[in-house]
């Protein structure tokens, strides 16, 4: 009886059941999203990362200032060795007309291609390369970039003086996938003969070999004792896998997306209890007939409570089922890629019952009037009395303050209690809008204008417009929250790649290059010769965390650091030896000057104090600035890079140091062509932001509108008394926009400060993850967000065509 | 606003207007996108490749020349006769493409590569020289297994099929000799009575039928062999930056190259890694394969002899063959002696780190300029090559070698013994040196093989151009000391009591093919009788020559070591190189050795 009672109301009305459905799901869907994205992202970056080794331990390859080629011969006496994989790596410019596009040659001994790991071909026979030496395998992208087939060929250049050209022939195509994760340059793998062939004529030469350790070997042992082989003093000898810099990148991918989706899913929760609320007084009157009719309170609340229950499951069953296609989508977009990933069912379960749990307690929220409310009340719906409403609000906002207060004030608080924060400060909004809708009622109803009177007696005693503006207050000053941090985050990105744009990194040099002659190249305003690479840093209350170094005291020179620490002591620590942190660290963890760090750079750990603080948005703050000396000393590290600041078009000026230096070998790219994998991706997390910022205000907006079409049905009887008491048509659909226009703009008083109050939470709340940023707030955006979706609001009832049903009923 | 019937007929007609004109896009559309010719098969393209090759080709020769012309028009050319040949030869060599593993992508290459200048000169060169093809191989970037497979592919179809091909030339240039007109007439005559010529100097089918046998069934260990030739030359280099060893070592020095500024344990990884594959390669060469080799280049050999090769790029390539069929049984051996002589890269220190001695000698040698330090510094190079070949090999074991090549019997390697003995005793600087029988001998012996081969040479040459009085005049000088020979050899075999070789012609000709057969007769038969006569005594005695030699080259050991330790001279004056020079004196098989090792 009950569950049919339950159905009953469900069926009664449609609009609302499936209304809630789809908040449902879609909080459901973006419950999973959030709890996967990082997971996913995670495995696509070491997916990327590994990429070039498979389930190879140890790397030996190249060291700046020390060797380029390297023997394999020793490492097989070597105990714990399972296996040796040598390669040669080197970078080739494709033969062409068009632009110059540097091609990555790796090679392998015999052919044997997929040593380190599987090939999944899409075109052609992998076994085709036992044919000849110059057959390759590329993937699909670069397939299709360059129009390639299989058995055609390609030719490319090696960076000697001769320009000497070798062909190669296609016998098969791969996924993107695997060696091809990143495919940034593009890939190409073949003969470590014929690719050795690219700088020289004659033998074979390795310049990175891959080591598997024998299982259970200790990885860190073994590879000191490869290093204390005599051959291997002028190699870097490291161990392949970096998790920490796995982590870091997929952190700073993932995290944008997580917190607005988040907000996404919190969104759908509040829509939930909205539409709940907006038939609250329905519900108490059906809540009076059934106790009348003999219906006892657990009954008709386990009715209430079974239909929620209904809405909640059928919500989260469409929910698990589309969160895969929208998890999908996201991956698609913010990786701009075709991976594979597996969908973890615990995950998508605990989605589904986060989204269900959330949404049924939301729902039943409204009935606390149902049973607070005498059978009589419910039955006539008399008007609530008393200010509690009022308390309520009052007590939240001041709980909000002091939370606030907490959040800024004590050292260390932020972070959660950000999150927390930024929930409250909405909800703030949500709940005292209401109060400034029934301000406006109040000035209202002392004008002469009937429309304006109507407007506001409306405002003062219908629920629809204070529902209203609590719905829009919450979707305004989200969507303004995510606007701004769409704006804030792509103004950061610009700024920071405003900086590398006009950079060009020259890298395969020797550490004693003469920069002076790299100055000469038309172009070049400035050369900067220092150690670029990553280490992983620590402190006491800090995490470890891969940064990159900037290894030269010149590297302060490279963009425009603002100094916590004047300059002149940042120089001068840096020539004592002293390392120059990012004030993000100072802000996150609390590590200052005159502190002590310890940095680990291929397992050598060294301890440094901390000279200076300055702060730039370079890496999002995971930098380090160190002295090449310092380096040199600490850890037998030599300067490896040039970073040159080119005038005009970077990439003519690479193009000219490449020709200029065509018999050294250089590498040089423009920066950004160089990070173009990351930039990519952020660009694209930001394209996600934005689309979630478009979404949640079309969501918003939806959820407004299903207020309106639901509480519209109850409402048609005053409408038609005021048509019969003389207001005109026009009238009255002046006094419906007025009362939306009452409601929109209380909500756009609030969002507006109360979105700047979110982002600064939001700011602080991805501390969380590690980064940090400074406070920002677009107004702009936030604004034109906040006008976009009032101005929306305000013309419903004429976009709508309410007056169009319009009419004097008689019942 | 109600429509009028002539309205609502307007708007029907305008209507069915614009939906014809849509329907007529939309056909258009779907005629223009469906196109249904397929892209060509392979074996298209490879047709459509090969010709444009040939046609390239025939261009790089002559800018008139192209394949398929009319009888009307090859009439009319100035050298027709060279035309027709030319297609000949085109026509072989697009066969042997066309039934390669060459995929199809390398033969439009290939034809690209013949249309442009630098294709055309090199291809007009390979009429006249073999180096031009190796340089056509270099510009086109075939690979080793490439090229050992047109290398077969190519020795074979000339062995299977020149004899046709000459034949054919002449059939045909007969068939338009009545046609050509102009300057084109004297061509034409000339290239028919070459023709004639030729095909007069070929061996019969059945001698050509054996050697295909020899070859199809050391097909696979020819290809080895060709590979090996082919990595090693690219090894080695020209000399240019970042080509090969010498290249290698050279910009390494002078910094540039893809190793430019290589340290000491670089060019150890890389001369290491050389060398391992030498091994390697050489490892494949099993005398199995080795012995397959030898017999099927030695018919080949054979085949040819006397053949008047008409192409002299495919004359050089042949005659290399057959220095390659005396020689190619001992690669093995010489490439144990090279990474014997190169072991002193594994030296180690007390440290057991590498030394790199012999790596820095060899880049500053690179880099030397003055060439006095470069030529002392090259003999201490030479001395640490010797004292580290000393240590794998003993004085005993090169003498058991240089007695298995004097028991060899084959001549070349008789030739070699020859030379290295009267090196050893002319290079010894104060000694005068006392013409003794055995190295009468060999001195006669060395001519006897000079004359023989400017015999063979000349032969080929008058057969091609009789008309050149030089060629005959060497003919008939190189044919009179072959039969002057077999008259003193006669003298020594009556004198034993023994017949004498049948000397049946004069060098004064006619030159027929019948001529040269008898010369060649009379040859072949002086030298089997002479070394029955002398059996093995004179090669014995020049690899007894050169054992001594070696020996005091062991015996001095001590000093030798000692030069080879010694650090890079850097001064003319210091008393180290006159310790070198002294040391050089007294050893002239180390010289020798210094040079067939180390000299590039």
């Amino acid at each position: 009886m009950t569950f049919a009672l339950a159905l009953r109301s469900l069926k009664a009305k449609p609009l609302r059941t499936l209304a809630s459905v789809a908040a449902i799901a879609v909080a459901v869907a973006m419950f999973f999203c959030m709890f996967s994205f990082e997971g996913a992202v995670y495995d696509y970056v070491y997916a990327v990362e590994t990429a070039d080794f498979g389930d190879s331990d140890i790397i030996i390859s190249q060291k700046s200032g020390g060797d380029r080629i390297a023997p394999d011969d020793p490492l097989y006496d070597v105990e714990g060795v399972e296996s040796v994989t040598a390669t040669v790596s080197l970078y080739a410019l494709l033969d062409g007309e068009g632009e110059e596009e540097y091609l990555r040659l790796r090679g392998f001994d015999g052919g044997e291609v997929e040593s380190l790991r599987d090939i999944d071909v899409v075109a052609g026979d992998i076994s085709r390369m036992a044919e000849n030496t110059d057959c390759v395998v590329i993937s699909e992208r670069m397939a299709e970039r360059f129009g390639l087939g299989i058995d055609d060929s390609f030719s490319v250049r090696g960076m000697t003086a001769t320009g000497r050209s070798v062909h190669f022939y296609v016998v098969a195509i791969a996924e993107n996938s695997g060696y091809f994760a990143s495919d940034s340059p593009y890939t190409v793998l073949g003969y470590s003969s014929r690719m050795s062939s690219v700088m020289l004529s004659g033998g074979t030469v390795h310049n990175e070999i891959f080591v598997k350790v024998t299982e259970g070997a200790d990885i860190s042992k073994v590879r000191e004792r490869i290093a204390a082989i005599p051959e291997y003093s002028a190699l870097t000898v490291a161990e392949c896998l970096d998790l920490g810099y796995i982590s870091t990148r997929a952190r700073n991918l993932s995290a944008p997306v997580t917190i607005a989706g988040a907000a996404v899913a919190l969104l759908c929760i509040a829509g939930v209890a909205l539409v709940f609320t907006s038939g609250v007084r329905e519900r108490r009157a059906y809540a009076a007939k059934l106790a009348l009719v003999g219906g006892t309170k657990k009954r008709i609340f386990a009715m209430f409570a079974l239909e929620s229950a209904l809405l909640a499951a059928a919500g989260a069953v469409i929910g698990s089922l589309v969160a895969v296609g929208i998890f999908a989508l996201m991956l698609y977009i913010v990786l701009s890629s075709a991976m594979s990933f597996s969908v973890n069912a615990a995950l998508l379960f605990a989605a589904a019952v986060t989204g269900a749990l959330t949404a049924f307690a939301a729902s039943l929220y409204p009935l606390v009037r149902v049973f607070s409310s005498t059978a009589r009340e419910n039955l006539v719906g008399a008007p609530e009395k008393g200010r509690a409403g009022l308390f309520a609000t009052a007590a939240l906002v001041l709980a909000t303050l002091v939370s606030l207060c907490v959040e800024n004030l004590l050292p260390g608080a932020k972070g959660a209690l950000s999150a927390v924060n930024m929930v409250l400060v909405i909800a703030c909004a949500a709940m005292a809008a209401p109060f400034i809708v029934k301000g406006f009622g109040r000035l209202a109803i002392s004008s002469r204008s009937p429309s304006v009177i109507v407007a506001g007696v409306s405002a003062l005693r219908e629920r629809r417009a204070t529902r209203a503006s609590s719905i829009l207050a919450v979707g305004m000053t989200m969507s303004m929250l995510l606007f701004t941090a769409w704006s804030l985050t792509t103004s950061v990105f610009s700024d920071f790649t405003s900086e590398f744009e006009d950079m060009i990194l020259v890298t395969n040099l020797s550490s004693d290059v003469d920069v002076s002659e790299l100055e000469e190249v038309e172009g070049v305003r400035g050369a900067h010769l220092m150690v670029w690479r990553q280490a992983v840093i620590s402190a006491d209350g800090m995490e470890e965390k891969t940064v990159n170094i900037l290894g030269s005291a010149t590297a302060l020179e490279l963009v425009e650091f603002e100094y916590a620490t004047p300059r002149e002591e940042v120089v001068a620590a840096l020539a004592e030896g002293k390392v120059i942190l990012d004030g993000s660290v100072r802000e996150l963890y609390g590590v200052d000057k005159g502190d002590f760090v310890l940095l680990d750079v291929d397992g050598e750990i060294r301890r440094f104090e901390v000279g200076g603080i300055v702060r730039h948005n370079l890496f999002n703050g995971s930098y380090v600035i160190v002295s090449a000396e310092t380096l040199g000393e600490s850890f037998g590290l030599s300067a490896d890079t040039v970073v040159l600041l080119a005038d005009g078009d970077v990439g003519d000026v690479a193009r000219e140091v490449r020709s200029r230096f065509a018999d050294r070998n250089y590498y040089a790219l423009p920066a950004l062509a160089a990070y173009e994998w990351d930039t990519r991706a952020l660009e694209n997390v930001f394209d996600l932001i934005a689309a979630l910022a478009f979404m949640l205000t079309a969501l918003a907006y939806a959820v407004a509108i299903a207020n309106v079409v639901v509480v519209r049905a109850y409402s048609e009887r005053t409408r038609s008394t005021l048509l019969c008491a003389g207001l005109s048509r026009n009238g009255l659909l002046a006094s419906e926009t007025l009362e939306h226009a009452f409601s929109a703009t209380s909500a756009f008083l609030l969002a507006l400060p109360v979105s700047a109050l979110a982002t600064m939470c939001l700011i602080n709340a991805l501390r969380m993850f590690g980064l940090y940023f400074g406070f920002m707030f677009d107004a702009a955006s936030a604004v034109a967000a906040g006008l976009v979706l009032s101005a929306a609001y305000i013309a419903v009832p004429v976009i709508a065509g309410f007056k169009r049903g319009y009419g004097m009923r008689r019942n | 606003m109600r429509m009028t019937e002539r309205t609502k007929k307007s708007t029907r007609i305008v209507a069915l207007f614009v939906a014809l004109l849509l329907l007529a896009g939309a056909v258009a559309v779907v005629f223009a996108a469906c196109d249904d010719t397929p892209p060509p098969s392979d074996a298209e393209r490879r047709a459509a490749a090969l010709e444009e090759l040939e046609k390239n080709v025939l261009a790089a020769f002559d800018e008139k020349w192209l394949p398929d012309m009319e009888e009307s028009e090859i009439v009319v050319l100035d050298e027709c006769g060279s035309y027709v040949e030319a297609v000949l030869w085109t026509g072989l060599v697009a066969e042997v493409l066309d039934s390669s593993a060459l995929v199809t992508s390398k033969l439009e290459r290939l034809a690209a590569f013949a249309a442009d200048e630098e294709g055309k000169a090199l291809i007009s060169e390979t009429r006249y020289n073999s180096d031009a093809v190796i340089e056509l191989i270099d510009a086109v970037g075939l690979t080793s297994v490439d090229m050992s497979g047109l290398g077969f592919g190519f020795l074979r179809a000339v062995v299977e099929d020149i004899a046709g091909m000459y034949s054919s030339l002449k059939t045909t240039l007969e068939g338009y000799y009545g046609k050509v007109v102009g300057p084109g007439q004297q061509d034409m005559a000339a290239a028919i009575e070459r023709a004639e010529r030729i095909v007069s100097t070929m061996g019969d089918e059945e001698e050509t039928a054996s050697t295909l046998a020899a070859l199809d069934e050391a097909e696979e260990d020819i290809k080895t062999l060709l590979t090996f030739i082919f990595d090693f030359e690219q090894i080695l280099g020209t000399g240019e930056s970042g080509t090969g060893l010498v290249g290698l070592i050279g910009s390494a020095s002078s910094g540039e190259g893809a190793l430019a500024g290589i340290s000491d344990s670089e060019m150890q990884v890389w001369l290491t890694g050389v060398l391992d594959g030498l091994a390697e390669a050489g490892e494949k060469l099993t005398e199995e394969k080795l012995a397959n080799v030898k017999n099927a280049l030695l018919q080949v050999e054979e085949c040819f002899d006397g053949f008047a090769q008409p192409v002299d790029a495919v004359y050089d390539i042949l005659d290399s063959f057959g220095y390659l069929s005396s020689f190619v049984d001992e690669i093995p051996l010489l490439i144990d002696y090279a990474i014997a002589a190169f072991s002193g890269l594994y030296d180690r220190g007390e440290d057991g780190a590498y030394t790199y001695a012999l790596v820095r000698k060899l880049k500053a040698l690179a880099a030397e300029e003055d060439e006095d330090l470069k030529e002392i510094n090259f003999i201490v190079l030479a001395a640490e090559a010797f004292s580290s070949f000393a240590e794998e090999y003993s004085v005993e074991d090169t003498e058991k070698e240089l007695r298995r090549l004097a028991e060899s019997g084959d001549s070349r390697k008789n030739m070699l013994l020859y030379l290295g003995a009267l090196f050893t005793k002319v290079s010894v600087a104060d000694e005068d040196v006392e013409m003794t029988e055995e190295l009468a001998a060999m001195v006669l012996a060395l001519l006897r093989e000079l004359f023989d081969d400017m015999f063979h040479t000349s032969w080929r040459r008058y057969v091609l151009a009789p008309e050149v009085k030089r060629n005959e005049n060497r003919l008939r000088v190189s044919a009179g000391f072959v039969l002057n020979m077999a008259e003193s050899l006669n003298d020594i075999l009556i004198e034993n009591g023994e017949e004498p070789v049948e000397v049946t012609v004069t060098n004064s000709g006619p030159y027929t093919k019948e001529w040269y057969d008898e010369v060649a007769r009379i040859e072949k038969e002086s030298v089997s009788r002479a070394s029955a006569v002398t059996g093995n005594a004179v090669p014995s005695s020049a690899a007894d020559m050169i054992a001594e030699s070696l020996k005091e080259s062991y015996a001095d050991k001590e000093r030798i070591n000692r030069i080879a330790a010694m650090g890079y001279i850097t001064d003319v004056e210091s008393p180290a190189v006159a310790e070198v020079e002294e040391m050089l004196r007294e050893n002239p098989m180390f010289v020798l050795f210094a040079i067939l090792f180390l000299q590039n």
